[in-house]
């Protein structure tokens, strides 16, 4: 591809968006609900604020600073996975044999109770308003996984951790305004060049499984992404699978190393789904 | 307080909870939690229909090594072996007990570094992250890496 091609579609991989439709039902009142778009690039506690703020004006109790999180035909979303890999991974499968129109929206179900369910990470942290402070909880986990992957790549997290403050703040700012042209220029401190890159970063998920697999894979040991996928896909699966990356369904016979740095995650993770056919 | 943990359905059950992680001390094995995933009513159709069982070698152990980190006190013994299939949660459930927290306030670290989400698997992050065939678990009361 083109160089502009290249950089065409990584601002198409990173505005990527969701229409997501939050439905919730009080006890009297009927359903009611919430529609955003959803970057695929960015996680659901950006955007849970102003969802329970919105449904605290029908539904009083949601006020009080009470255990919400979103559910997905009665999956509690684990909100620290990019919004694009939980619809991936949740509801791509059952798409498959269907009509794709059923893809234009994703419905999900505004939970509250007295405690979070077992799936989830609780937002321990409050605010000074007894709220769940939802951005410093999901920014520990973002800044860890952002230093792991800083390690798979480098063998270590100096990178990272010697970013100065400034640099610091900037890049979990630029994840928050989601400003592609400032995390970009900090993240390549963090990311090496490519031919000096120990491991690459990668999860791969299978659907219906639980399975999510992050192995040492080494860029010199493949080639292209179906290598690296039949040296580490468990082994009842040959080659009946369908990928999806970003909610692309990809060949699988392009070099790795492209797809890694053209379709990775914020957090420097390749987010591979594996759909069993 | 800590957030990077998975809550507890329920604080009472805890005979019957994997948290109630009894250690014995000759083998030193952990208890496992026997949490399985949660997976949508149509994926699990789906999943019917391909019907091949997918397992990853579960029942193999690899070795595990606590290190307490500033004032947080140490565990005697502190290497543990642990089938390869659990998960993170169990060793914040384990550690939550040993230590008798009343709050879930622990923070685990590897490789002196980062923090693992309770999701990770064990046995993938000791393929990634071994030091001398252990996988190294610091462990801290407040946050030790910012």
């Amino acid at each position: 591809m083109h160089e502009t091609n290249l950089v065409d579609v990584k601002n198409r991989l990173w505005d990527g968006c969701l229409n997501v439709r939050v439905v919730c039902s009080s006890s009297e009142s009927e359903e009611i609900e919430y529609l955003f778009a959803g970057l695929r690039n960015s996680y659901i506690p950006l955007y849970i604020q102003s969802i329970v703020k919105y449904f605290s004006n029908f539904i009083p109790e949601l006020g009080d600073g009470l255990p919400v999180w979103l559910e997905y035909a009665g999956v509690p979303l684990k909100w620290h996975l990019p919004i694009g890999v939980l619809y991936d991974f949740l509801h791509i499968p059952s798409l498959i044999d269907h009509d794709y129109k059923l893809a234009n929206e994703w419905v999900l179900v505004l939970k509250y109770s007295r405690v979070y369910p077992s799936e989830i990470i609780p937002f321990y942290y409050q605010s000074d308003t007894q709220e769940p402070d939802y951005m410093r909880s999901l920014k520990e986990v973002v800044v860890n996984q952002l230093k792991q992957s800083c390690f798979v790549m480098n063998g270590n997290s100096k990178k990272i951790m010697n970013l100065s403050e400034e640099n610091s703040n900037d890049l979990w700012t630029s994840i928050v305004k989601h400003n592609l042209r400032v995390y970009t220029g900090i993240n390549k401190k963090i990311v090496p060049t490519l031919n000096k890159i120990q491991r690459l970063p990668i999860k791969i998920l299978i659907p219906g499984t639980g399975i999510m697999i992050q192995a040492p894979i080494y860029p010199k040991d493949f080639v292209t992404l179906k290598d690296m996928l039949s040296e580490h896909l468990p082994k009842p699966i040959k080659s009946n699978y369908k990928t999806y990356i970003q909610g692309v369904e990809l060949n699988t016979e392009i070099p790795l190393i492209d797809v890694w740095e053209l379709f990775k995650h914020l957090d420097n993770f390749l987010y591979i789904i594996i759909i069993i056919t | 307080m800590s957030s990077l943990i998975q809550s507890e359905p329920d604080d009472s059950s805890t005979s019957t909870s994997a948290a109630s992680s009894m250690v014995s001390s000759q083998d030193k094995v952990i208890e496992e939690t026997g949490a399985e995933e949660k997976i949508p009513l149509s994926t699990s159709i789906y999943m019917d229909k391909v019907n091949r069982p997918i397992e990853i070698e579960p029942e193999e152990k690899i070795s595990i090594r606590f290190q307490s980190i500033g004032s947080t006190p140490k565990i005697t013994p502190n290497n543990f072996k642990i089938t390869r299939k659990q998960n993170v949660s169990t060793l914040i459930k384990f550690m939550v007990k040993r230590l008798r927290l009343r709050q879930q306030s622990i923070y685990l670290y590897i490789q002196n570094s980062f923090q693992p989400t309770p999701d990770e698997n064990l046995g993938e992050l000791y393929d990634n992250f071994k030091t001398n065939n252990e996988l190294i678990i610091g462990y801290c009361h407040s946050i030790a890496f910012g």
